[in-house]
Protein backbone atom coordinates (compact mmCIF):
# COMPACT_ATOMS: atom_id res chain seq x y z
CA UNK A 1 0.00 0.00 0.00
CA UNK A 2 1.04 3.34 -0.93
CA UNK A 3 0.28 7.14 -0.21
CA UNK A 4 -0.98 9.31 -2.56
CA UNK A 5 -0.17 12.35 -0.88
CA UNK A 6 2.00 11.46 1.73
CA UNK A 7 3.07 14.93 2.45
CA UNK A 8 -0.29 15.25 4.51
CA UNK A 9 1.10 13.09 7.13
CA UNK A 10 3.35 15.73 8.20
CA UNK A 11 -0.10 16.96 10.07
CA UNK A 12 0.71 13.81 12.24
CA UNK A 13 2.55 15.14 15.30
CA UNK A 14 0.04 17.91 15.73
CA UNK A 15 -2.04 14.64 17.15
CA UNK A 16 -0.08 14.97 20.32
CA UNK A 17 -1.32 18.74 20.94
CA UNK A 18 -4.72 16.98 22.21
CA UNK A 19 -2.77 15.87 24.94
CA UNK A 20 -0.07 18.76 25.71
CA UNK A 21 -1.34 22.07 24.54
CA UNK A 22 -4.81 22.01 25.58
CA UNK A 23 -6.90 25.11 25.56
CA UNK A 24 -7.65 26.88 28.03
CA UNK A 25 -9.62 24.18 30.62
CA UNK A 26 -12.40 25.09 32.26
CA UNK A 27 -11.53 25.36 35.91
CA UNK A 28 -13.46 23.31 38.41
CA UNK A 29 -12.98 23.05 42.31
CA UNK A 30 -13.26 19.12 43.36
CA UNK A 31 -13.71 18.07 46.86
CA UNK A 32 -12.32 14.96 47.07
CA UNK A 33 -9.39 14.71 44.48
CA UNK A 34 -7.76 11.68 46.95
CA UNK A 35 -10.81 9.77 45.55
CA UNK A 36 -10.10 9.80 42.26
CA UNK A 37 -7.91 7.28 40.57
CA UNK A 38 -4.28 8.40 39.62
CA UNK A 39 -4.06 5.39 36.84
CA UNK A 40 -6.42 7.32 34.80
CA UNK A 41 -4.59 10.63 34.06
CA UNK A 42 -4.15 11.88 30.78
CA UNK A 43 -5.75 8.50 29.28
CA UNK A 44 -9.03 10.17 28.69
CA UNK A 45 -11.00 7.67 26.24
CA UNK A 46 -12.73 10.35 24.29
CA UNK A 47 -9.67 12.36 24.12
CA UNK A 48 -7.94 9.02 22.13
CA UNK A 49 -11.77 8.71 20.43
CA UNK A 50 -10.73 12.63 18.97
CA UNK A 51 -7.27 11.71 18.31
CA UNK A 52 -7.76 8.53 16.44
CA UNK A 53 -10.76 10.74 14.43
CA UNK A 54 -7.80 13.18 13.82
CA UNK A 55 -5.40 10.32 12.15
CA UNK A 56 -8.22 8.75 10.23
CA UNK A 57 -8.64 11.97 8.61
CA UNK A 58 -5.24 12.49 8.12
CA UNK A 59 -5.24 8.86 6.51
CA UNK A 60 -7.41 10.42 4.50
CA UNK A 61 -5.84 13.21 3.15
CA UNK A 62 -2.63 11.47 2.08
CA UNK A 63 -4.88 8.78 0.10
CA UNK A 64 -3.41 5.53 0.52
CA UNK A 65 -4.15 3.34 -2.29
CA UNK A 66 -3.26 -0.23 -3.63
CA UNK A 67 -1.59 -1.28 -7.03
CA UNK A 68 -4.24 -3.77 -8.86
CA UNK A 69 -2.75 -7.09 -9.56
CA UNK A 70 -2.57 -6.90 -13.07
CA UNK A 71 -0.76 -4.69 -15.14
CA UNK A 72 -0.65 -4.21 -19.17
CA UNK A 73 2.88 -5.67 -19.75
CA UNK A 74 1.47 -8.60 -22.29
CA UNK A 75 -1.88 -7.06 -23.14
CA UNK A 76 -2.48 -6.89 -27.06
CA UNK A 77 -5.04 -4.78 -28.33
CA UNK A 78 -5.84 -2.00 -30.09
CA UNK A 79 -6.04 1.87 -29.80
CA UNK A 80 -9.27 2.71 -31.19
CA UNK A 81 -11.28 5.80 -31.43
CA UNK A 82 -15.13 5.80 -31.91
CA UNK A 83 -16.10 9.19 -33.88
CA UNK A 84 -20.01 9.08 -33.21
CA UNK A 85 -22.17 10.90 -35.45
CA UNK A 86 -24.48 13.44 -33.88
CA UNK A 87 -26.19 15.41 -36.36
CA UNK A 88 -29.81 16.55 -36.66
CA UNK A 89 -30.37 13.58 -38.62
CA UNK A 90 -29.54 10.74 -35.80
CA UNK A 91 -32.69 12.14 -34.62
CA UNK A 92 -34.82 10.27 -36.76
CA UNK A 93 -36.46 7.03 -36.08
CA UNK A 94 -37.74 4.06 -37.70
CA UNK A 95 -34.62 2.36 -37.44
CA UNK A 96 -35.26 -0.22 -35.33
CA UNK A 97 -38.00 -2.65 -36.25
CA UNK A 98 -38.92 -3.76 -32.80
CA UNK A 99 -39.11 0.01 -31.19
CA UNK A 100 -40.22 2.09 -34.02
CA UNK A 101 -39.99 5.14 -32.01
CA UNK A 102 -36.04 4.85 -31.12
CA UNK A 103 -33.83 7.15 -32.85
CA UNK A 104 -30.82 5.98 -34.77
CA UNK A 105 -28.75 8.01 -31.98
CA UNK A 106 -30.16 6.01 -29.61
CA UNK A 107 -29.28 2.83 -31.11
CA UNK A 108 -26.02 3.92 -31.64
CA UNK A 109 -25.78 4.73 -28.55
CA UNK A 110 -26.79 1.69 -27.06
CA UNK A 111 -24.87 -0.74 -29.33
CA UNK A 112 -21.75 1.66 -29.05
CA UNK A 113 -22.45 0.93 -25.23
CA UNK A 114 -22.32 -2.63 -25.37
CA UNK A 115 -18.89 -2.38 -27.93
CA UNK A 116 -16.98 -0.49 -25.32
CA UNK A 117 -18.12 -3.26 -22.28
CA UNK A 118 -16.08 -5.72 -24.59
CA UNK A 119 -13.36 -3.92 -25.35
CA UNK A 120 -11.37 -5.21 -22.32
CA UNK A 121 -8.30 -5.28 -24.05
CA UNK A 122 -8.46 -2.44 -25.98
CA UNK A 123 -7.82 1.66 -25.03
CA UNK A 124 -10.66 3.32 -26.53
CA UNK A 125 -11.50 7.34 -27.04
CA UNK A 126 -14.66 8.76 -28.45
CA UNK A 127 -14.47 11.79 -30.96
CA UNK A 128 -18.18 13.10 -31.26
CA UNK A 129 -19.10 15.32 -34.58
CA UNK A 130 -21.44 17.39 -36.05
CA UNK A 131 -20.98 20.70 -37.31
CA UNK A 132 -17.49 20.67 -35.74
CA UNK A 133 -15.78 17.79 -33.93
CA UNK A 134 -14.52 17.27 -30.60
CA UNK A 135 -12.83 14.83 -28.33
CA UNK A 136 -15.07 13.69 -25.84
CA UNK A 137 -12.74 11.02 -23.82
CA UNK A 138 -8.85 10.38 -24.74
CA UNK A 139 -7.73 6.77 -24.90
CA UNK A 140 -8.20 5.22 -21.87
CA UNK A 141 -8.97 1.99 -20.72
CA UNK A 142 -11.27 2.63 -17.28
CA UNK A 143 -14.40 1.41 -19.99
CA UNK A 144 -17.18 2.30 -17.69
CA UNK A 145 -15.67 5.92 -17.67
CA UNK A 146 -16.12 6.19 -21.16
CA UNK A 147 -19.26 4.57 -20.93
CA UNK A 148 -20.46 7.13 -18.76
CA UNK A 149 -18.70 9.95 -21.29
CA UNK A 150 -20.82 8.55 -24.03
CA UNK A 151 -24.08 9.29 -22.10
CA UNK A 152 -23.07 12.76 -20.42
CA UNK A 153 -20.61 14.74 -23.58
CA UNK A 154 -22.84 13.55 -26.57
CA UNK A 155 -26.92 13.99 -27.20
CA UNK A 156 -28.15 14.69 -30.60
CA UNK A 157 -27.21 18.65 -32.06
CA UNK A 158 -25.21 18.63 -29.41
CA UNK A 159 -21.81 19.72 -31.53
CA UNK A 160 -24.34 21.63 -34.40
CA UNK A 161 -26.69 19.85 -37.26
CA UNK A 162 -24.44 19.42 -39.85
CA UNK A 163 -21.63 16.76 -40.42
CA UNK A 164 -18.31 17.13 -40.88
CA UNK A 165 -16.40 14.14 -41.46
CA UNK A 166 -13.65 15.15 -42.16
CA UNK A 167 -13.47 17.05 -39.37
CA UNK A 168 -14.29 13.53 -36.87
CA UNK A 169 -11.54 12.21 -38.92
CA UNK A 170 -9.05 14.60 -38.07
CA UNK A 171 -9.99 14.86 -34.20
CA UNK A 172 -9.81 11.01 -34.02
CA UNK A 173 -5.76 11.30 -35.47
CA UNK A 174 -5.46 13.40 -32.77
CA UNK A 175 -6.79 11.53 -30.19
CA UNK A 176 -4.46 8.72 -31.77
CA UNK A 177 -1.57 10.94 -31.56
CA UNK A 178 0.22 9.77 -28.54
CA UNK A 179 -0.41 6.12 -29.35
CA UNK A 180 2.23 3.69 -29.01
CA UNK A 181 0.48 0.89 -30.62
CA UNK A 182 0.39 -0.59 -34.15
CA UNK A 183 -2.28 -1.47 -34.46
CA UNK A 184 -4.69 2.41 -34.36
CA UNK A 185 -8.03 2.43 -35.85
CA UNK A 186 -10.94 4.79 -35.77
CA UNK A 187 -14.29 3.23 -36.01
CA UNK A 188 -16.86 6.33 -37.74
CA UNK A 189 -20.36 6.44 -37.52
CA UNK A 190 -22.30 8.39 -39.65
CA UNK A 191 -25.44 8.52 -41.36
CA UNK A 192 -25.09 11.83 -43.42
CA UNK A 193 -23.06 13.59 -46.03
CA UNK A 194 -19.97 15.62 -45.36
CA UNK A 195 -21.47 19.46 -45.91
CA UNK A 196 -19.48 21.19 -42.97
CA UNK A 197 -15.58 22.25 -41.63
CA UNK A 198 -12.98 23.17 -42.58
CA UNK A 199 -11.34 19.93 -43.35
CA UNK A 200 -11.83 17.77 -46.15
CA UNK A 201 -12.49 13.58 -45.55
CA UNK A 202 -9.64 13.34 -48.33
CA UNK A 203 -7.16 15.56 -46.59
CA UNK A 204 -7.82 13.55 -43.29
CA UNK A 205 -7.60 10.11 -44.74
CA UNK A 206 -4.19 11.19 -46.29
CA UNK A 207 -3.15 12.03 -42.94
CA UNK A 208 -4.23 8.64 -41.08
CA UNK A 209 -3.05 6.72 -44.08
CA UNK A 210 0.72 8.37 -42.86
CA UNK A 211 0.14 7.55 -39.47
CA UNK A 212 -0.78 4.13 -40.32
CA UNK A 213 -4.25 4.22 -39.13
CA UNK A 214 -7.13 2.09 -40.67
CA UNK A 215 -10.46 3.61 -40.72
CA UNK A 216 -13.47 1.44 -39.89
CA UNK A 217 -16.81 3.44 -41.24
CA UNK A 218 -20.03 2.25 -40.90
CA UNK A 219 -23.19 3.81 -42.81
CA UNK A 220 -26.41 4.42 -40.57
CA UNK A 221 -29.63 4.29 -42.92
CA UNK A 222 -29.87 5.09 -46.40
CA UNK A 223 -29.19 8.77 -46.88
CA UNK A 224 -25.53 8.65 -46.22
CA UNK A 225 -22.86 9.42 -48.85
CA UNK A 226 -21.93 5.51 -49.26
CA UNK A 227 -19.22 6.21 -51.79
CA UNK A 228 -17.27 8.70 -49.67
CA UNK A 229 -17.21 6.14 -46.49
CA UNK A 230 -16.02 3.32 -49.09
CA UNK A 231 -13.07 5.28 -50.12
CA UNK A 232 -12.05 6.50 -46.76
CA UNK A 233 -12.81 2.85 -45.69
CA UNK A 234 -10.67 1.96 -48.50
CA UNK A 235 -7.64 4.42 -48.59
CA UNK A 236 -6.67 3.56 -45.21
CA UNK A 237 -6.96 -0.03 -45.52
CA UNK A 238 -9.57 -0.26 -43.34
CA UNK A 239 -13.44 -1.87 -44.08
CA UNK A 240 -16.88 0.02 -45.00
CA UNK A 241 -20.07 -1.58 -43.97
CA UNK A 242 -23.68 -0.87 -43.99
CA UNK A 243 -26.35 -0.68 -41.17
CA UNK A 244 -29.67 -0.49 -42.51
CA UNK A 245 -31.28 -1.14 -39.15
CA UNK A 246 -30.37 -1.73 -35.78
CA UNK A 247 -29.16 -5.70 -36.53
CA UNK A 248 -26.79 -4.54 -39.19
CA UNK A 249 -25.47 -2.53 -36.87
CA UNK A 250 -24.98 -5.19 -34.60
CA UNK A 251 -23.29 -7.64 -37.08
CA UNK A 252 -21.00 -4.40 -37.99
CA UNK A 253 -20.09 -3.94 -34.39
CA UNK A 254 -19.48 -7.97 -33.83
CA UNK A 255 -17.52 -7.84 -37.43
CA UNK A 256 -15.44 -5.24 -36.00
CA UNK A 257 -14.88 -7.57 -32.78
CA UNK A 258 -12.89 -10.33 -34.78
CA UNK A 259 -10.52 -7.76 -35.87
CA UNK A 260 -6.91 -9.26 -34.76
CA UNK A 261 -5.62 -7.27 -31.88
CA UNK A 262 -2.17 -6.33 -31.64
CA UNK A 263 0.45 -5.98 -28.40
CA UNK A 264 -0.72 -3.06 -26.84
CA UNK A 265 2.29 -1.63 -24.96
CA UNK A 266 4.99 -2.92 -23.48
CA UNK A 267 4.74 -0.84 -20.17
CA UNK A 268 1.54 -0.66 -18.92
CA UNK A 269 0.35 1.65 -16.41
CA UNK A 270 -0.59 0.49 -13.11
CA UNK A 271 -4.18 0.39 -11.88
CA UNK A 272 -4.52 1.91 -8.48
CA UNK A 273 -7.37 1.50 -6.38
CA UNK A 274 -7.62 4.41 -3.82
CA UNK A 275 -8.86 3.54 -0.38
CA UNK A 276 -9.20 6.41 1.60
CA UNK A 277 -12.81 6.07 1.97
CA UNK A 278 -12.15 3.75 4.73
CA UNK A 279 -10.38 6.13 7.09
CA UNK A 280 -12.80 8.35 6.19
CA UNK A 281 -15.86 5.70 7.31
CA UNK A 282 -13.90 4.88 10.61
CA UNK A 283 -13.79 8.85 11.56
CA UNK A 284 -17.36 9.36 10.60
CA UNK A 285 -18.25 6.49 12.52
CA UNK A 286 -15.99 7.39 15.80
CA UNK A 287 -17.33 10.63 15.73
CA UNK A 288 -21.32 9.45 15.81
CA UNK A 289 -20.31 7.54 18.77
CA UNK A 290 -18.90 11.14 20.20
CA UNK A 291 -22.00 12.88 19.20
CA UNK A 292 -24.27 9.84 20.36
CA UNK A 293 -22.78 9.64 23.78
CA UNK A 294 -22.94 13.46 24.15
CA UNK A 295 -26.90 13.04 23.43
CA UNK A 296 -27.24 9.94 25.94
CA UNK A 297 -25.32 12.18 28.26
CA UNK A 298 -27.33 15.94 27.61
CA UNK A 299 -30.71 13.37 28.26
CA UNK A 300 -29.38 12.02 31.51
CA UNK A 301 -28.99 15.30 32.93
CA UNK A 302 -32.09 16.67 31.60
CA UNK B 1 -29.21 44.85 48.80
CA UNK B 2 -26.57 42.57 49.44
CA UNK B 3 -25.79 38.44 48.78
CA UNK B 4 -25.80 38.13 52.68
CA UNK B 5 -28.86 40.18 53.57
CA UNK B 6 -30.64 37.82 51.19
CA UNK B 7 -29.58 35.12 52.91
CA UNK B 8 -30.95 35.93 56.21
CA UNK B 9 -33.83 37.63 54.84
CA UNK B 10 -34.68 33.98 52.85
CA UNK B 11 -33.61 31.87 56.53
CA UNK B 12 -36.14 34.56 58.85
CA UNK B 13 -39.29 33.57 56.06
CA UNK B 14 -38.40 30.10 56.44
CA UNK B 15 -38.39 29.98 60.36
CA UNK B 16 -41.59 31.88 60.75
CA UNK B 17 -43.33 29.77 58.25
CA UNK B 18 -41.91 26.21 59.79
CA UNK B 19 -41.98 27.26 63.24
CA UNK B 20 -42.23 24.16 64.93
CA UNK B 21 -41.96 22.98 68.53
CA UNK B 22 -38.85 22.29 71.26
CA UNK B 23 -35.93 20.33 70.93
CA UNK B 24 -36.38 16.84 72.86
CA UNK B 25 -32.71 16.24 74.46
CA UNK B 26 -31.14 13.01 74.10
CA UNK B 27 -30.35 13.59 77.76
CA UNK B 28 -32.37 12.27 80.49
CA UNK B 29 -32.98 14.55 83.81
CA UNK B 30 -35.91 16.89 84.94
CA UNK B 31 -38.46 17.91 82.43
CA UNK B 32 -41.94 17.02 81.46
CA UNK B 33 -41.02 14.60 78.41
CA UNK B 34 -41.46 11.23 80.20
CA UNK B 35 -38.58 9.05 79.23
CA UNK B 36 -39.13 6.10 80.80
CA UNK B 37 -39.82 3.99 84.06
CA UNK B 38 -37.27 1.94 85.42
CA UNK B 39 -35.87 0.15 88.93
CA UNK B 40 -34.61 2.62 91.92
CA UNK B 41 -30.93 2.73 92.22
CA UNK B 42 -29.03 4.17 94.92
CA UNK B 43 -28.04 7.77 93.62
CA UNK B 44 -31.11 8.40 91.97
CA UNK B 45 -33.38 11.09 93.09
CA UNK B 46 -35.66 10.20 95.49
CA UNK B 47 -38.18 13.26 93.99
CA UNK B 48 -38.28 10.94 90.59
CA UNK B 49 -39.90 8.07 92.53
CA UNK B 50 -43.11 7.00 90.80
CA UNK B 51 -45.39 5.99 93.75
CA UNK B 52 -48.26 5.38 92.17
CA UNK B 53 -45.97 2.41 90.22
CA UNK B 54 -44.19 1.21 93.24
CA UNK B 55 -47.30 0.66 94.60
CA UNK B 56 -48.51 -1.25 91.52
CA UNK B 57 -45.85 -3.08 91.34
CA UNK B 58 -44.29 -3.56 95.30
CA UNK B 59 -41.00 -2.30 94.09
CA UNK B 60 -39.46 0.61 93.78
CA UNK B 61 -39.56 2.65 90.31
CA UNK B 62 -38.08 6.08 89.08
CA UNK B 63 -39.91 8.26 86.39
CA UNK B 64 -36.76 8.90 84.25
CA UNK B 65 -37.90 12.09 82.09
CA UNK B 66 -36.24 14.05 79.17
CA UNK B 67 -34.10 16.54 80.61
CA UNK B 68 -35.25 20.11 79.85
CA UNK B 69 -33.59 23.19 80.47
CA UNK B 70 -32.24 26.37 79.01
CA UNK B 71 -30.35 25.06 76.27
CA UNK B 72 -27.38 26.49 74.32
CA UNK B 73 -27.04 25.80 71.17
CA UNK B 74 -23.70 26.08 69.76
CA UNK B 75 -23.16 26.50 65.90
CA UNK B 76 -20.35 25.13 64.71
CA UNK B 77 -19.57 25.78 60.46
CA UNK B 78 -16.45 24.42 59.29
CA UNK B 79 -15.26 26.81 57.25
CA UNK B 80 -12.61 24.92 55.15
CA UNK B 81 -11.52 25.19 51.06
CA UNK B 82 -13.88 23.03 49.87
CA UNK B 83 -17.50 24.59 51.27
CA UNK B 84 -16.54 27.02 47.99
CA UNK B 85 -17.36 24.27 46.04
CA UNK B 86 -20.72 25.14 44.07
CA UNK B 87 -23.13 26.88 46.32
CA UNK B 88 -21.87 25.15 49.70
CA UNK B 89 -21.18 28.10 51.25
CA UNK B 90 -24.14 29.70 50.78
CA UNK B 91 -26.42 26.94 51.71
CA UNK B 92 -24.16 27.09 54.83
CA UNK B 93 -24.98 30.42 55.50
CA UNK B 94 -28.50 30.14 55.60
CA UNK B 95 -28.77 26.93 57.56
CA UNK B 96 -26.51 28.68 59.98
CA UNK B 97 -28.48 31.63 59.66
CA UNK B 98 -32.14 29.45 59.91
CA UNK B 99 -30.62 27.94 63.08
CA UNK B 100 -30.35 31.43 64.90
CA UNK B 101 -33.36 32.58 64.03
CA UNK B 102 -34.60 29.24 65.22
CA UNK B 103 -33.09 29.76 68.53
CA UNK B 104 -33.88 33.63 68.72
CA UNK B 105 -37.35 32.92 68.29
CA UNK B 106 -37.62 30.37 71.19
CA UNK B 107 -35.58 32.47 73.33
CA UNK B 108 -32.65 30.31 73.79
CA UNK B 109 -28.91 30.45 73.95
CA UNK B 110 -27.17 30.81 70.99
CA UNK B 111 -23.32 30.61 70.28
CA UNK B 112 -21.39 30.68 67.07
CA UNK B 113 -18.17 29.20 66.22
CA UNK B 114 -16.40 29.05 63.29
CA UNK B 115 -12.82 27.72 62.20
CA UNK B 116 -9.80 29.61 60.86
CA UNK B 117 -6.70 28.88 60.05
CA UNK B 118 -5.91 24.75 60.26
CA UNK B 119 -7.30 24.07 63.96
CA UNK B 120 -8.22 27.09 65.44
CA UNK B 121 -11.51 27.93 66.31
CA UNK B 122 -13.53 30.97 67.00
CA UNK B 123 -16.35 31.04 69.29
CA UNK B 124 -18.61 33.62 70.25
CA UNK B 125 -20.15 33.69 73.53
CA UNK B 126 -23.78 32.43 73.88
CA UNK B 127 -26.13 35.25 73.44
CA UNK B 128 -30.17 35.52 73.23
CA UNK B 129 -29.48 38.44 70.93
CA UNK B 130 -30.66 38.54 67.39
CA UNK B 131 -27.89 41.34 66.44
CA UNK B 132 -25.49 38.85 68.19
CA UNK B 133 -26.79 35.83 65.92
CA UNK B 134 -26.65 38.35 62.63
CA UNK B 135 -23.46 39.40 63.68
CA UNK B 136 -21.94 35.89 63.53
CA UNK B 137 -23.66 34.95 59.80
CA UNK B 138 -21.60 38.59 58.78
CA UNK B 139 -18.32 36.86 60.43
CA UNK B 140 -18.78 33.49 58.60
CA UNK B 141 -19.93 35.61 55.19
CA UNK B 142 -16.38 37.27 55.54
CA UNK B 143 -14.39 34.70 55.97
CA UNK B 144 -12.24 33.34 52.72
CA UNK B 145 -11.62 29.96 53.44
CA UNK B 146 -10.39 29.18 49.93
CA UNK B 147 -7.59 26.94 50.23
CA UNK B 148 -8.44 26.32 53.86
CA UNK B 149 -8.34 22.80 55.18
CA UNK B 150 -9.01 21.48 58.59
CA UNK B 151 -8.09 19.44 61.53
CA UNK B 152 -10.82 18.07 62.95
CA UNK B 153 -9.58 16.25 65.67
CA UNK B 154 -7.99 19.05 67.33
CA UNK B 155 -10.84 21.59 66.53
CA UNK B 156 -12.96 19.00 68.51
CA UNK B 157 -10.72 19.01 71.40
CA UNK B 158 -10.68 22.81 71.90
CA UNK B 159 -14.58 22.47 71.64
CA UNK B 160 -15.11 19.90 74.48
CA UNK B 161 -12.55 22.62 76.21
CA UNK B 162 -14.59 25.51 75.52
CA UNK B 163 -18.28 24.41 76.23
CA UNK B 164 -18.14 23.15 79.87
CA UNK B 165 -21.51 23.17 79.93
CA UNK B 166 -23.85 20.73 78.03
CA UNK B 167 -25.48 22.17 74.95
CA UNK B 168 -26.64 21.47 71.33
CA UNK B 169 -24.20 21.38 69.39
CA UNK B 170 -24.83 21.58 65.49
CA UNK B 171 -21.16 20.70 63.41
CA UNK B 172 -21.93 21.80 60.02
CA UNK B 173 -19.58 20.73 57.61
CA UNK B 174 -19.15 18.67 54.14
CA UNK B 175 -18.27 15.40 56.46
CA UNK B 176 -16.19 14.49 53.69
CA UNK B 177 -13.04 13.64 55.96
CA UNK B 178 -12.76 11.09 58.95
CA UNK B 179 -13.81 12.80 61.94
CA UNK B 180 -14.59 11.08 65.36
CA UNK B 181 -17.62 12.76 67.35
CA UNK B 182 -17.93 10.67 70.04
CA UNK B 183 -16.31 12.18 73.21
CA UNK B 184 -17.94 15.41 71.83
CA UNK B 185 -21.68 13.35 71.72
CA UNK B 186 -20.72 11.69 75.11
CA UNK B 187 -21.11 15.24 76.40
CA UNK B 188 -23.38 17.75 74.21
CA UNK B 189 -26.02 16.52 72.23
CA UNK B 190 -24.64 16.49 68.62
CA UNK B 191 -26.34 17.19 65.32
CA UNK B 192 -24.57 16.67 62.26
CA UNK B 193 -25.64 18.60 59.60
CA UNK B 194 -23.68 17.36 56.07
CA UNK B 195 -23.57 20.43 53.44
CA UNK B 196 -23.16 18.81 49.84
CA UNK B 197 -23.35 19.95 46.58
CA UNK B 198 -24.55 17.63 43.79
CA UNK B 199 -21.85 17.72 41.93
CA UNK B 200 -19.99 16.34 44.48
CA UNK B 201 -22.20 13.56 44.85
CA UNK B 202 -23.17 13.28 41.10
CA UNK B 203 -19.67 14.61 39.37
CA UNK B 204 -20.67 14.97 35.20
CA UNK B 205 -17.80 13.94 32.97
CA UNK B 206 -16.02 17.05 31.93
CA UNK B 207 -13.49 16.58 28.71
CA UNK B 208 -11.43 19.50 29.15
CA UNK B 209 -11.55 20.45 32.67
CA UNK B 210 -8.91 21.57 35.14
CA UNK B 211 -9.79 20.02 38.93
CA UNK B 212 -8.52 22.66 41.61
CA UNK B 213 -8.19 21.40 45.36
CA UNK B 214 -10.17 23.51 47.23
CA UNK B 215 -8.14 22.97 50.52
CA UNK B 216 -4.79 23.79 48.75
CA UNK B 217 -5.97 26.11 45.54
CA UNK B 218 -3.39 23.82 43.71
CA UNK B 219 -4.77 22.52 40.16
CA UNK B 220 -4.42 18.53 39.90
CA UNK B 221 -3.28 16.59 36.86
CA UNK B 222 -6.32 14.24 37.62
CA UNK B 223 -9.04 14.14 34.87
CA UNK B 224 -12.32 13.44 35.21
CA UNK B 225 -13.35 10.92 32.93
CA UNK B 226 -16.59 8.14 33.64
CA UNK B 227 -14.21 5.48 34.79
CA UNK B 228 -12.82 8.03 37.49
CA UNK B 229 -16.25 9.28 38.68
CA UNK B 230 -17.42 5.90 39.15
CA UNK B 231 -14.16 5.03 41.32
CA UNK B 232 -15.22 8.15 43.19
CA UNK B 233 -18.77 7.33 44.02
CA UNK B 234 -17.84 4.28 45.53
CA UNK B 235 -15.34 5.81 47.85
CA UNK B 236 -17.88 8.47 48.39
CA UNK B 237 -20.66 6.05 49.19
CA UNK B 238 -18.72 3.76 51.48
CA UNK B 239 -17.33 6.85 53.17
CA UNK B 240 -20.51 7.99 53.97
CA UNK B 241 -21.68 4.67 55.36
CA UNK B 242 -18.73 4.69 57.80
CA UNK B 243 -19.69 7.88 58.51
CA UNK B 244 -23.67 7.40 59.33
CA UNK B 245 -22.90 4.48 61.01
CA UNK B 246 -20.39 6.27 63.28
CA UNK B 247 -23.32 8.65 64.22
CA UNK B 248 -25.79 5.88 64.48
CA UNK B 249 -23.13 4.67 67.17
CA UNK B 250 -22.66 7.79 69.26
CA UNK B 251 -26.43 8.81 68.90
CA UNK B 252 -25.85 11.51 66.73
CA UNK B 253 -28.38 12.88 64.51
CA UNK B 254 -27.49 14.08 61.17
CA UNK B 255 -29.25 15.03 57.73
CA UNK B 256 -27.77 15.93 54.29
CA UNK B 257 -28.44 19.20 52.90
CA UNK B 258 -28.28 20.46 49.19
CA UNK B 259 -28.42 23.73 48.06
CA UNK B 260 -31.63 22.65 46.30
CA UNK B 261 -33.32 21.56 49.34
CA UNK B 262 -35.42 23.15 51.59
CA UNK B 263 -33.24 24.03 54.31
CA UNK B 264 -36.02 24.68 57.12
CA UNK B 265 -37.56 21.16 56.53
CA UNK B 266 -34.72 19.24 57.00
CA UNK B 267 -34.07 20.96 59.70
CA UNK B 268 -37.36 20.15 61.36
CA UNK B 269 -36.72 17.15 60.52
CA UNK B 270 -33.33 16.63 62.83
CA UNK B 271 -34.40 18.90 65.63
CA UNK B 272 -37.95 17.41 66.09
Amino acid sequence: MSLLYPIALILLPLAGCFIYCKNKPKEIYFSKLDWLPKSYLKFDRDRMVIIAIFIALILTLATPYLYSSYENHHKKGRDLVLALDTSGSMAQSGFDSEDKFKSKYDIAVELTQSFVQKRLDDNLALVIFGSYAYIASPLTYDLSGLGEMLHLMSSVGIAGDSTAIGEALFQSIQALKNSPTQNKVIVLLSDGVHNAGSISPKDAVEIAKKQGIKIYTIGIGEGYDKEMMKLIAKNSKGKSFDAKNSKDLKTVFEQIDRLEPSPLRSKGGLNAEKLHIYPLIVAILLLGYLVFREIVVQRAES
Amino acid sequence: MNELSHILIRAQKDIYRYLSGSNLSNFLGHGYDFAELVEYNIGDDIRDISWINSAKRGEIYVKKMHEEKDLSIVVVAMMEGRMMVGDKLETLLQTTASIGYLANHQNELFSGAYTMDKSALALMPPSKSKEAMEHYIKELYNQQPLGESIEYQQVITQLMERLPQKALVCIIGDFLDDIDLSSLAYKHDVVALLIRDRAEENPQYQSNAQLIDPSTNQASSKILTPRAIKHYQKKLQEHDDKLFEHFGTHRIRYTKIFSTDEIIEKLSKVFA
